[in-house]
């Protein structure tokens, strides 16, 4: 059980964290390049000390002001974004480095995790899909308490990807902490999700609450949604930019208003009808996914529009098309900040 | 296939060629005739098994000092880090001479070390083959350290810190780890450093004195007999020549520690 | 314009000169000046020799110092010298001088100590000691053969190449005892004789081989009273 409440003084911004993390419980931690996510990691292992607050482990202080225990004894499993595998040995040897593993849970781990055809290759040989498994397995055979995952299946084949999540999904865990780009894969293996920008927690929870409620424009992003922020008076909102939204409840104050790529719909030529907001925009790329296309739109607001593949046959758009853009105030999802 | 540019194989050819030359002239000048002879002699014998014997000894103490030297310059973060650098390599650019007077002055019988070291333990290092030994290890260390030092931080710190969080001790770490991965470095060092060792002249005339069986290595007796027996000179330094590519030639592959 | 032409022919006039000047210059320097190689051992007292012998005759002199043999080894190699004077005669040999003078000044070895080493007394027989530690000219340089001749076997602790090196060993105090030339133990305030001794041979002989006219006039003055005086007067026999 990982229990976190402090902050560290980093160049360019301070890391300030409140988060704990149970024993069984999977957390993913997502958030943009450089917003502090690998650096969190090496704080729980001891790689950077804290500036202020404390740090437990099983409810031991393992950082404080005046206390720090040595990575060495913290009893963590760390796999870190380059994997940091000992070239010079074997894969089994690297597994069963730590003094804490033991003969037969490695061999069941090296099983599991479909290695023993490569189990006395040098792991300098190995390709990315092995050596990224041989990174989990040997942090999960030296028992950890925590463990901590830096992006484990970014790049990976998909075999490679499936079996990882099939033994983070099924096996006895321990408190987990894993770094990912793909909410996808974030929604899949944990039950909790961590926004980190700029070194502060922005969203945390479930990833149907982030989906349907994300708090900052990263978090839409996320999930694939458009996100604006506006001043809300009435059935109106205005938006930073000067564009007026209208709302299907009445409300005030500073709102978060999440306008669905799937509620937008195009037109060639200024549509009448309400109630419905109107935007002009011009198409800056289109992209085809799944059946639908997701359009690229730039005008009034930056956002991105997803309609059928027949729709988009039907409109004959092209990059740089002049389009109305229109959604129903009903479809837009507003909550105060 | 791998065409090199003409120039390089012409700039190349000049630089073999002049480093050759001396070789060259050294051979059409041995006496063939009369080698056995003086090679058999017990000043050449003498000469050449304590030039093995100061030059062995000398790597060995190298290795085990310049190891700690070595990884302290890489891993540490004192200020005075640059400093502490230079002095280290400093015998490197120092005239060798100079070193040996340095030597005298602080291990001599005068010296502020070699009067406690002879008061305390009855130790003298000047005119000893331990002096030899000294004035080799003093000239030879940095090429090792520096050796070393490079491959120490070509070394990604988080590869040991991943193993610390495996829990593994500093000695593990160590062998398990660090060390196979700077080996090659290691290997490389230690030639070059012998072989330096091995061609020591001057610190070694100066502070150890010449003694044939004591302190007359290789190099000094080929200075005295150049001036007193010269075909005795061309003999001994057929035997340095002999002796240094026989130990240089096997670790031709390490010269650059790179992997 | 008449005035540049004029200007034009003067300039050309004094370089003509000029270059005639430097190369009479030149080729008078090298009228005048001497080589001489001499044996360490008489640094100080050739160094005065020759002052006084400019003083009198119109020559310069470059004079290069070392041990006996190296210069030998030099002059084989092809180096340039009028007068070369060595302690060991026999290195002459082959090296094609003219004329050699030999026996001119005598150089009788002794035993010294360190100054400093007042209150501690030495005796013969502390050459064949191990205890002590001793300095001495190495076999095959001139002042390690008359050492042998003179002294016999003596238990040394290092052999120098030449007798400088082991008067600096007994002057720094990092030998006991050393056998250095009697000019040296004069000429050095650092070092005594370490028991009271005799100046007599075996010792060693200079010879002075020279060639050419300039050789010869420094080889002459080197047996006049004006020589002698000095030789004598920095501890030399003659």
């Amino acid at each position: 059980m990982l229990q976190l409440n402090g902050s560290l003084d980093l160049e360019h911004f301070t890391l300030k964290v409140k988060l704990q993390i149970d024993k069984n419980e999977t957390v993913s931690l997502l958030g943009p390049n450089g917003s502090g996510k690998s650096t969190l990691l090496r704080l729980i292992c001891g790689l950077e000390k804290l500036t202020t607050g404390n740090l437990r482990i099983n409810k031991n202080i393992v950082d404080s002001e005046n206390a720090f225990l040595h990575s060495r004894f913290r009893n963590i499993g760390w796999v870190p974004q380059n994997q940091m595998l000992f070239d010079h040995l074997t894969v089994k040897q690297n597994i069963e480095f730590s003094p804490n593993s033991s003969k037969k849970d490695v061999s069941e781990l090296i099983e599991l995790f479909d290695l023993e055809h490569v189990q006395d290759k040098k792991a300098g040989n190995c390709s990315g899909g092995e050596s990224q498994r041989v990174a989990i397995t040997r942090a999960i055979a030296s028992k950890p308490q925590v463990l901590l995952l830096d992006e484990p299946s970014t790049g990976l084949d998909e075999k490679s990807k499936q079996t990882i999540h099939r033994y983070l999904k099924t096996q006895k865990r321990v408190a987990t902490l894993l770094i990912t780009h793909d909410p996808l894969e974030a929604a899949s293996l944990s039950e909790r999700l961590i926004i980190l920008e700029k070194g502060e927690i922005t969203q945390s929870g479930t990833p149907d609450e982030v989906r349907n409620s994300p708090a900052t424009p990263y978090s839409a992003s996320l999930v694939g949604l458009n996100f604006v922020h506006a001043l809300a008076d009435g059935l109106v909102a205005m938006t930073n930019k000067g564009v007026e939204l209208i709302l299907s409840e009445s409300i005030q104050g500073q709102v978060n208003i999440v306008i669905p790529p799937k509620s937008i719909a195009l037109y060639k030529e200024k549509p009448i009808g309400s109630p419905r907001n109107v935007l002009k925009a011009k198409i800056l790329e289109i992209n085809h996914v799944g059946g639908n296309v997701r359009i690229n739109l730039d005008g009034e607001l930056n956002f991105i529009a997803e309609i059928t593949n027949n729709a988009f046959k039907v409109l004959n758009l092209h990059k740089g098309d002049e389009v109305w853009a229109a959604f129903k105030a009903t479809e837009l999802i507003t909550t105060p900040t | 296939m791998n065409r090199i540019p003409k120039t390089v194989v012409l700039f190349a050819t000049i630089a073999i060629l002049f480093l050759l030359s001396p070789l060259i002239g050294l051979l059409q000048r041995m006496p063939w005739s009369g080698l056995a002879d003086l090679l058999g002699s017990d000043v050449v014998l003498d000469a050449f098994l304590l030039s093995l014997f100061v030059s062995f000894s000398a790597a060995l103490v190298v290795f085990v000092f310049g190891i700690p030297i070595a990884w302290f310059l890489a891993r540490s973060n004192f200020s005075f880090m640059k400093l502490l650098r230079a002095v280290v390599l400093l015998p490197m650019v120092l005239p060798p001479v100079v070193g040996g007077t340095a030597l005298l002055f602080a291990f001599g019988r005068q010296g502020f070390l070699g009067k406690w070291l002879s008061d305390w333990f009855g130790l003298t290092l000047p005119f000893t083959t331990a002096g030899s030994v000294v004035a080799a290890v003093f000239v030879s260390m940095p090429f090792f350290v520096v050796a070393v030092e490079s491959a120490f931080r070509s070394i990604n710190e988080d590869l040991e810190k991943t193993a610390e969080t495996l829990g593994a001790s500093s000695p593990k770490i160590f062998l398990r780890i660090t060390l196979p991965r700077i080996f090659p470095s290691i290997i490389a060092g230690l030639a070059l450093s012998w072989a330096r060792a091995l061609g020591e002249f001057g610190a070694t005339i100066t502070f150890a004195g010449n003694m044939p069986g004591e302190t007359q290595t290789l190099p000094l007796a080929i200075f005295l007999a150049l001036e007193t027996k010269p075909e005795a000179a061309l003999a001994l330094s057929l035997v340095m020549i002999a002796t240094s590519l026989a130990i240089l030639i096997p670790f031709r592959d390490q010269w650059l520690p790179s992997r | 314009m008449w005035l540049l032409r004029v200007h034009k022919r003067l300039n050309k006039q004094l370089l003509i000169v000029g270059i005639f000047c430097l190369t009479c210059f030149g080729c008078g320097k090298e009228e005048q000046q001497i080589n001489i190689y001499a044996a360490s051992s008489l640094t100080e007292a050739v160094s005065v020799a020759v002052e006084r012998y400019e003083e009198i005759s119109i020559v310069e002199a470059k004079i290069v110092f070392a041990g006996s043999n190296h210069l030998a080894a030099q002059l084989r190699d092809g180096a340039d010298a009028d007068v070369f004077i060595t302690a060991d005669v026999d290195l002459v040999d082959g090296l094609g001088f003219e004329s050699i003078l030999e026996g001119f000044a005598y150089n009788s070895l002794v035993v010294v100590k360190p100054v400093a080493f007042i209150d501690k007394s030495f005796g013969p027989n502390d050459l064949t000691s191990d205890e002590r530690l001793i300095a001495i000219c190495s076999e095959g340089v001139p002042c390690g053969d008359a050492t042998k001749l003179k002294f016999g076997i003596i238990s040394a602790d290092t052999y120098e190449m030449n007798v400088k090196a082991v008067l600096t060993r007994v002057a720094s105090m990092e030998v006991d005892l050393g056998i250095v030339y009697e000019t040296d133990r004069k000429n050095e305030p650092k070092v005594t004789a370490a028991w009271p001794q005799e100046i007599t041979c075996p010792c060693v002989s200079y010879a002075a081989a020279s060639s050419g006219k300039k050789g010869n006039d420094f080889n002459d003055f080197l047996t006049s009273d004006i020589a002698k005086e000095i030789f004598s007067s920095h501890g030399f026999s003659l």
